[in-house]
C-alpha cells in the first residue's frame, strides 16, 4: 500500500483514502491506547478522538512521510488527556484476554504475557505511557519526552523506574505454569 | 537467562502479543463520523501559506521603480557590512561558560536543521537533503554542531543509536559521522552534553535497560565508559575545568539524589540528602561553584535549593508570597540570576509563572510571564529567555529586563530536540 499517496489524497479531502489509512492504523492505535489506559472504553474514546482530529487537521500536515509519527503523537496526547480526567473518578480496570484463539501459544510465552500483564497493571499511567511509547510504538526516549511534555531526564528515570518495578513484580510473583486469566476485573 | 533479565529484550514482542486482537468494532463509527465532517481548510494552517513558486512568480511580475532599486542597493550594502561584521566575530570561538554574544538558533523541522535569526525572524537551512536530521546540539564555543542523522524516510519515532550521531561545523560543512562504535547491550541514545573545550561529548545511552554515561572523543569518535555503578538520569559537567560531573541518580531503594564524581570515574559522592522518589531538575552554575535544584519537601511543596559544591551547604531559597511551588531552575549566563517556574497548584493543569530570583535568596525576585511552556533557556548574552510554546512549538523570546514577549517567527517540529542558541565571541 502506498501510504504516502493515501495521505496526500486524504489531505486533499478524499475520504476513501482516509478510510484506508484508518484501516491500516486503527488496530495499532487501539492496542497502544489500551496498553496505556488499561481500559477498553477509554481507549476507544482516545482513538476516536485521535482519528477525528486527524481527519480535521490533515491539511495541516506538511510531510506525508510523517503521518505515522504524527498520528502516534495525537494518540498519546488523547490518552493522557483522558487519563488526567480519569483520575477524578474510580473505575474498574478490565484486563484484556490474553488467550486469543488461533495464535501459537507455548506455555512459556503465555506465562510471560501473564507476568507482563500483571507487571504493567501495577504501574501508574505515567510510567506505563513511557513503556508503551518506547517499546510498543518504538519512539526514542527524546521523542517520548517531547510527546509527554517532560524533560528527557524525567523520561529516562520513568523508564528506569518502570523497568525496575516490572522486574521486581516478576521476581515477587513467579509465573503460574500453564494458567491464564480469561479476562477479569481488577 | 531469567525472565527478569529478558524483560527489556522481549518487551516489544510481548507487548505486541499482549495487545494483539481484531480490528476494533468502532471503526465503522469513526469512518461515518468523519465522512460527515469538514476538514480544516489548508489556509488556516499558517505554515502552509504561500508556496514558493507563487511567491517567486509574484516578485518577478512586478516592475521595480528606480527609487526602489536605489533603496535596495543601499540595504544590500548595509546587509553586506553586517554580514562581514558577523563573519569577523564568528572567526573567534566563544568562551565555553559565562556570557557570550547571541548567534543564531538551531532547530529541526521537516528533517532539516535550520538556523533561525532571532532579530529578523527569518531562517535558513543549515543541514538539508533527503536525510532525517534532528536534535541539534551546538558546542559551547559555537563552532560545531552535533546532530542525529537517519536515512531518508525514517519516521521521527525511529530510535536513534550512536551510529546516527553526526558532526558538522557551524556553517553546515565538514559533515561526518561521529561514532559507530556500539557497546554491548546498548540501545537508544538519550542525551548529549558538550564538554567546555568542545573536544568531547558526554553521551547518555540505554545500556542493558539502564541509562549510563560514556564520553566520546570528537576527533576520532572513540568512546570511554564512565562506570558509576548506578543509573544516570541527567548529567552535567562542572565548569570551568570540566573535571567533575554532577548527575541525578537513585540509590538501591529507589530514592533519588544528586551526586558528584570525577569525570574520569571513581566513586561518586552524594551532594544532597536523599530527595525522595519524585523526579527533579538541577543546573550547575556557570562559574562551577553551586548547583541549583528543585525538590519536593515533606509537605508536598516544591522548593528551589542552592548547594555549594565545595562546602556542601544546602540553602532553600524563599518562596514568593502566594506561590506554593518553585522549581525548574536555570542560571543566567553571568550567574547572577536563577530563572524559576512558580505555580500555586500542580495537581491539575499547571499555570507556571516564570520569575527571576537571586541565587543567594537576598532578593524576592520578580515575575516575568505566565505561560504553559515546557522548555526554556537563556539567551547567551543573558538579555532574554527563549521559550517553546506547548501548543504549536513556536518560539517566543521574553526580555529579562522588561518581561515583554515577542514571537520569533519560527518553530521546531515536536520531538526533534530543543532549539539551541549559538554562542559567539562577545
Amino acid at each position: 500500500v502506498d501510504q504516502r499517496g493515501l495521505v496526500e489524497r486524504a489531505r486533499e479531502g478524499d475520504h476513501d483514502a482516509f478510510t484506508l489509512l484508518v484501516d491500516l492504523s486503527i488496530a495499532r492505535l487501539d492496542t497502544a491506547a489500551r496498553l496505556v489506559l488499561r481500559d477498553r472504553e477509554l481507549a476507544r474514546d482516545a482513538v476516536q478522538e485521535t482519528l477525528i482530529r486527524a481527519w480535521r487537521d490533515l491539511p495541516g500536515l506538511r510531510d506525508p512521510a510523517r503521518f505515522d509519527a504524527w498520528l502516534h503523537r495525537l494518540t498519546v496526547n488523547a490518552c493522557l488527556d483522558l487519563a488526567r480526567r480519569r483520575r477524578r473518578r474510580v473505575i474498574e480496570v478490565e484486563l484484556p484476554r490474553i488467550d486469543l484463539p488461533g495464535l501459537p501459544d507455548p506455555s512459556g510465552e503465555l506465562a510471560d504475557r501473564q507476568l507482563l500483564d500483571e507487571a504493567l497493571r501495577r504501574l501508574d499511567d505515567r510510567h506505563r505511557a513511557v513503556v508503551v511509547l518506547h517499546y510498543y510504538l518504538g519512539m526514542p526516549l527524546p521523542e517520548v519526552a517531547a510527546a509527554l511534555r517532560i524533560p528527557a531526564g524525567t523520561a529516562k528515570s520513568r523508564l528506569h523506574y518502570a523497568l525496575a518495578s516490572m522486574r521486581a513484580a516478576v521476581a515477587a510473583d513467579p509465573p503460574a505454569a500453564n494458567t491464564a486469566p480469561e479476562g477479569q476485573l481488577a | 537467562m531469567t525472565w527478569e533479565q529478558r524483560l527489556e529484550r522481549d518487551l516489544p514482542e510481548l507487548l505486541e502479543q499482549l495487545g494483539m486482537g481484531p480490528s476494533p468494532d468502532y471503526r465503522d463509527d469513526i469512518v461515518h463520523r468523519t465522512a460527515a465532517m469538514h476538514q480544516r481548510p489548508a489556509w488556516t494552517f499558517p505554515e502552509r501559506w504561500l508556496p514558493m513558486d507563487t511567491t517567486a512568480a509574484r516578485g518577478a511580475a512586478t516592475p521595480l521603480r528606480p527609487i526602489l532599486i536605489v533603496v535596495l542597493i543601499a540595504l544590500a550594502i548595509v546587509a553586506a557590512a553586517v554580514v562581514a561584521g558577523n563573519k569577523f566575530r564568528e572567526s573567534r570561538p566563544a568562551p565555553p561558560y559565562g556570557p557570550a554574544a547571541n548567534g543564531q538558533i538551531a532547530y529541526s523541522i521537516d528533517g532539516d536543521i535550520r538556523l533561525g535569526d532571532p532579530s529578523s525572524g527569518t531562517s535558513r537551512v543549515l543541514i538539508g537533503g533527503p536525510t532525517m536530521d534532528t536534535y541539534p546540539y551546538l558546542s559551547l564555543d559555537g563552532e560545531s554542531l552535533l546532530f542525529v542523522r537517519q536515512a531518508e524516510g525514517t519516521p521521527i519515532g525511529a530510535p536513534a543509536t550512536v551510529a546516527d550521531l553526526y558532526l558538522a561545523d557551524a556553517r553546515g560543512g565538514d559533515i561526518r559521522r561521529l561514532t559507530g562504535q556500539t557497546l554491548a547491550g546498548e540501545t537508544t541514545v538519550v542525551d548529549a552534553v558538550w564538554r567546555g573545550d568542545s573536544e568531547a561529548i558526554l553521551l547518555t545511552s540505554m545500556i542493558d535497560g539502564r541509562p549510563e554515561l560514556t564520553t566520546v572523543d570528537v576527533a576520532d569518535g572513540s568512546r570511554r565508559r564512565v562506570d558509576l555503578g548506578r543509573p544516570v538520569f541527567d548529567a552535567s559537567f562542572v565548569p570551568p575545568d570540566d573535571r567533575r560531573i554532577v548527575f541525578r541518580s537513585v540509590d538501591a531503594t529507589g530514592v533519588q539524589g544528586l551526586y558528584v564524581v570525577d569525570a574520569d570515574a571513581g566513586e561518586p559522592s552524594a551532594l544532597t540528602d536523599p530527595l525522595g522518589t519524585e523526579d527533579f531538575e538541577f543546573a550547575v552554575s556557570p562559574e562551577g561553584r553551586s548547583v541549583a535544584y528543585s525538590a519536593t519537601d515533606a509537605s508536598g511543596t516544591h522548593q528551589t535549593h542552592v548547594v555549594d559544591l565545595r562546602s556542601g551547604v544546602d540553602r532553600i531559597l524563599p518562596l514568593a508570597e502566594g506561590a506554593l511551588h518553585q522549581g525548574l531552575p536555570a542560571w543566567s549566563p553571568d550567574g547572577r540570576w536563577l530563572l524559576v517556574g512558580r505555580a500555586r497548584d500542580i495537581s491539575g493543569p499547571v499555570e507556571v509563572v516564570l520569575a527571576l530570583i537571586s541565587p543567594d535568596g537576598a532578593e524576592p525576585g520578580r515575575s516575568l510571564e505566565a505561560l504553559d511552556s515546557g522548555e526554556r533557556s537563556w539567551a547567551p548574552d543573558g538579555s532574554g529567555i527563549l521559550v517553546v510554546r506547548r501548543n504549536d512549538h513556536a518560539l517566543d523570546l521574553i526580555t529579562a529586563l522588561a518581561g515583554t514577549k515577542r514571537s520569533l517567527g519560527f518553530a521546531p517540529d515536536s520531538g526533534t530536540g530543543a532549539p539551541d542558541w549559538q554562542r559567539l565571541a562577545p
